[in-house]
């Protein structure tokens, strides 16, 4: 007896530590949320590129796609492109994917989306440049950049501060700077002028596309210049010479090649569309734990398919349901139909609400019973009986959604979610009960059951507690502790507090 | 709330989480469940220990028996019908004698031979067994009350149910049947249960609904002071459950029948806790003592009655006479349904 208390006791004493710890590692050192509503901000990006496929050719289709871009994260991302074959590659500091097809024809869609959230993470996929050689230049180019070149050393201090007055003088659209961007002045002729001066200074930099993050449906790439500046690199606005990224800019490619490039097909188009997704912060402490390799981030229900995670969800508040079930009966007495039918009942209130689901559940019980009473007389053997029933319940199931759509009361059409064994069940057992032990203890019993579903239903129909569970699937072994120590309880039930009365007074 | 739930503490009632876990689950092991859940294989088993049981006339296992129903009937005027799985006193018909082809029952209601088939075949189906198993039923002679309890009984048969720990008698109540419960000996439906005195077999005033009550409602006699006869014979057979089961924990089910005196009536693993009401008394101390008492080895069976008779008597101070307890009926407790 005693090993045997031990033994338990050490038993719920584990579970109980294991679930704790499991629950504050994940919440403290991995910060996923203990509430649903914490939500951060992020983004859909989507890329369209388009094209008509030449007949019979092999396609294949290289997009540059944003690699870790700074100050965002990339939360999830997704390639739809009907049956072409796709992978990724990395190439010096871009990410790209290909798409690519034997044989196609026809106007082609291909898609990519990826979902962005911001983040303090400053730190981007450059890594340190290897040096570069100065380029040879023609000899009126030369003049000018040199020219350039001294002005700007003599106004300026540092790496920084040299590329914004290089930026500056071009800005002046005096003859050299006409001279090294050409007649035409376009952003991309800026950047490249920019560039060939520092490249001539020898400072490493890089020229970048990317997009402003804002509700867009055809967003333009903008460029803007990464320099590096031997500690790490600083990204300055071509136009302005501001340093720094702006809030949400999203880089990318670096490099002055164009995004896309198909073979085997023509009119290439690519165009962005940009959308806010506020994403709560599960899903976005879910991706932090893959970029994190965390195991027991990983083991999330997240990662599951999302018709999978929805029953999980419900799934996951049964054992709730039992414990309040283990609570109402051990405790307090009361009687119910069957030990877990009032678990289901909660279950189908899900779907039909409470008052709903209490007219449904009487009327189904209390006509059944009727039919019930009837066949008593009919004397049927107990199975077909039964199979009578069932037949009876569904039928009324059937006859409470057309009435109910024709009422429009739209409640009545979710009749269809009870169990309807259960409801069988429990309309024999009461019939039985009510023969055998007299109708108010039937009535007992059954306003019981629907009374331990009432309060189930509650308790399993809290949103915080679901999703608790949901995202923290290890208080299961802590619901597991708690259900044995309760278990363990050997005092009196509330109802016997009233049945034995009697021997309570002066002994 | 609090209050009540130590004052019942303080005098040892048992509840029913504590009955499961510290009695049922410890001592009754589930595989000896079916010798007490068939009341078919109690029955053999008591005759094989030469324990005396209401005669077997018929059991009824297939449909097609029932075809012949009146055959099978044919020899005995009166009878009991029992399905062999039933609980609480479900299913069970007396048919006491016969009237123009009709089956007579206790309470004068008359039966069918067509009544009886169906009757039979939802037994047979598992109406009334546990968990709606198909069960088959039990024909047996029907008990003739002895005289002595024909003062306080209405209709039906009164019942003695003592209730043993590891073979040790340890509470004792009669359960009388009255107009409220139909004739049936359930305390629920209206019986009253009547403490018995372990050491001498006297009664005590009883209980019905959980009032007490010193006279039948039916009858008007006195329920005090009555003398169980047969009361150590009684006491013998209930121990000796205990060795015919090989459960620790039974409540044993007597009935005292005019010629044949204590007959075994079944058994019951999970006896309920209303015999407490009836004898005003909880059983948590007796336990106590009778656990004590079997750690000290294997007693026989009369060792153990003698043990039980001078012990599991009321031990705190009486307004009456007698320190025995009134005894109620007890179903089994719902959980377990």
């Amino acid at each position: 007896m005693k090993s045997r208390q031990h033994h338990l006791y050490a038993l719920i004493g584990t579970l109980f530590l294991i679930g704790v710890t499991i629950f504050l590692y994940r919440h403290v050192a991995l910060d996923v949320p203990l509430t649903e509503t914490e939500t951060v901000n992020s983004w859909m990006v989507e890329a369209n590129l388009r094209f008509t496929a030449e007949r019979n050719r092999p396609v294949q289709a290289h997009m540059t796609i944003p690699y870790m871009p700074p100050a965002l994260v990339i939360l999830d991302e997704y390639f739809v492109s009907q049956n072409y074959g796709v992978t990724t590659n990395l190439n010096a500091d871009n990410r790209e994917v290909v798409w690519s097809l034997r044989r196609g024809s026809g106007p082609q869609s291909l898609y990519y989306r990826v979902i962005l959230r911001e983040t303090d993470h400053q730190v981007g996929s450059l890594g340190k440049p290897l040096l570069q050689k100065r380029r040879v230049l023609p000899d009126n180019q030369t003049v000018a950049v040199e020219t350039m070149i001294k002005q700007a050393r003599e106004s300026s201090a540092d790496i920084q501060t040299f590329t914004q007055s290089v930026i500056h003088a071009l800005d002046k659209r005096d003859g050299n700077a006409r001279l090294l961007m050409g007649d035409e002045p376009g952003e991309r002729a800026l950047v490249q002028a920019i560039m060939t001066v520092l490249n001539q200074a020898r400072i490493e930099a890089r020229p970048v596309q990317g997009i402003h993050l804002k509700q867009e449906t055809r967003a333009e790439t903008q460029w803007f210049l990464a320099v590096y500046n031997e500690q790490g690199w600083i990204y300055i606005n071509p136009h302005t010479g501001a340093a720094g990224l702006p809030k949400n800019f999203l880089v990318w490619q670096y490099g002055f090649e164009p995004l896309f490039m198909v073979s085997g097909g023509k009119v290439p188009q690519l165009s962005l569309t940009i959308s806010p997704t506020p994403m709560n912060a599960l899903s976005a402490a879910k991706t932090r734990g893959l970029q994190n390799e965390s195991k027991l981030l990983r083991f999330s229900l997240l990662a599951l398919p999302v018709n999978v995670q929805e029953t999980y969800k419900v799934l996951l508040m049964v054992p709730i349901g039992a414990l309040i079930i283990l609570l109402l009966r051990n405790f307090v007495g009361l009687m119910t139909f069957g030990t877990f039918m009032p678990v289901l009942i909660a279950l189908a209130f899900r779907e039909t609400h409470v008052v709903w689901g209490v007219i449904l559940f009487s009327l189904i019980v209390s006509f059944g019973l009727l039919v019930r009473f009837y066949l008593n007389k009919l004397r049927l053997l107990l199975v077909p009986r039964l199979a009578v029933i069932l037949t009876v319940v569904i039928l009324m199931m059937l006859l409470i959604s057309v009435m109910s759509l024709n009422l429009n009361l739209g409640s009545g059409l979710s009749v269809a979610l009870f169990p309807m064994i259960i409801l069988t069940m429990t309309i024999e057992r009461m019939c039985v009960t009510w023969d055998e032990r007299g109708a108010s203890e039937a009535i007992k019993a059954g306003g019981g059951s629907l009374l331990a579903a009432m309060i189930a239903y509650a308790v399993m129909n809290f949103e915080a507690l679901q999703y608790l569970m949901f995202a923290f699937p290890e208080l299961l072994l802590v619901l597991l502790a708690l259900i044995l120590s309760f278990g363990e309880y050997r005092g009196y039930r509330l109802s016997e507090l009233l049945r034995f009365k009697a021997l309570s007074g002066a002994a | 709330m609090w209050k009540r739930a130590r004052q019942l503490k303080a005098r040892g009632v048992l509840g029913i989480n504590r009955r499961n876990g510290d009695y049922v689950l410890r001592y009754n092991a589930r595989k000896h469940y079916p010798c007490v859940d068939d009341k078919l294989q109690t029955k053999q088993l008591a005759i094989a220990a030469g324990i005396g049981v209401p005669v077997l006339y018929q059991s009824i296992t297939a449909e097609h028996q029932l075809k012949s129903l009146d055959v099978l009937l044919e020899p005995y005027p009166d009878f009991v019908i029992k399905p062999a799985h039933g609980a609480g006193g479900d299913g069970i018909v007396v048919i006491a004698s016969r009237v123009f082809k009709h089956y007579r029952q206790v309470n004068g209601t008359l039966l069918t031979l067509d009544d009886l088939q169906y009757h039979l075949s939802s037994l047979l189906s598992g109406a009334y067994s546990l968990g709606g198993h198909p069960d088959h039923g039990l024909i047996e002679r029907r008990v003739i009350v002895d005289p002595v309890f024909e003062a306080v009984s209405y209709e039906g048969v009164p019942d003695i149910r003592v209730i043993c720990l590891l073979g040790y008698p340890a509470m004792a109540m009669l359960r009388l049947p009255t107009r409220a419960s139909n004739g049936k000996a359930n305390l629920h439906q209206g019986a009253i249960g009547v403490g018995i005195d372990l050491a001498t077999g006297l009664t005590c005033g009883g209980v019905m609904h959980n009032d007490a009550i010193d006279y039948h409602p039916d009858t008007l006699n006195s329920l005090v002071n009555i003398q169980v006869p047969y009361w150590d014979e009684i006491l013998n057979m209930a121990a000796r459950g205990y060795e015919l089961t090989k459960l620790g924990y039974i409540g044993v089910d007597i009935v005292l029948d005019k010629l044949h005196g204590p007959l075994m009536l079944e058994l019951n693993a999970r006896p309920g806790l209303n015999i407490q009401i009836a004898n005003r008394d909880g059983l948590v101390s007796r336990y106590e003592a009778i656990e004590a008492e079997a750690r000290h080895g294997a007693a026989s069976v009369v060792e153990r009655v003698a043990f039980s008779k001078g012990t599991c008597t009321k031990k705190l101070p009486q307004l009456h006479k007698s320190n025995s307890a009134t005894s109620s009926f007890d179903t089994v407790d719902t959980t377990f349904k």
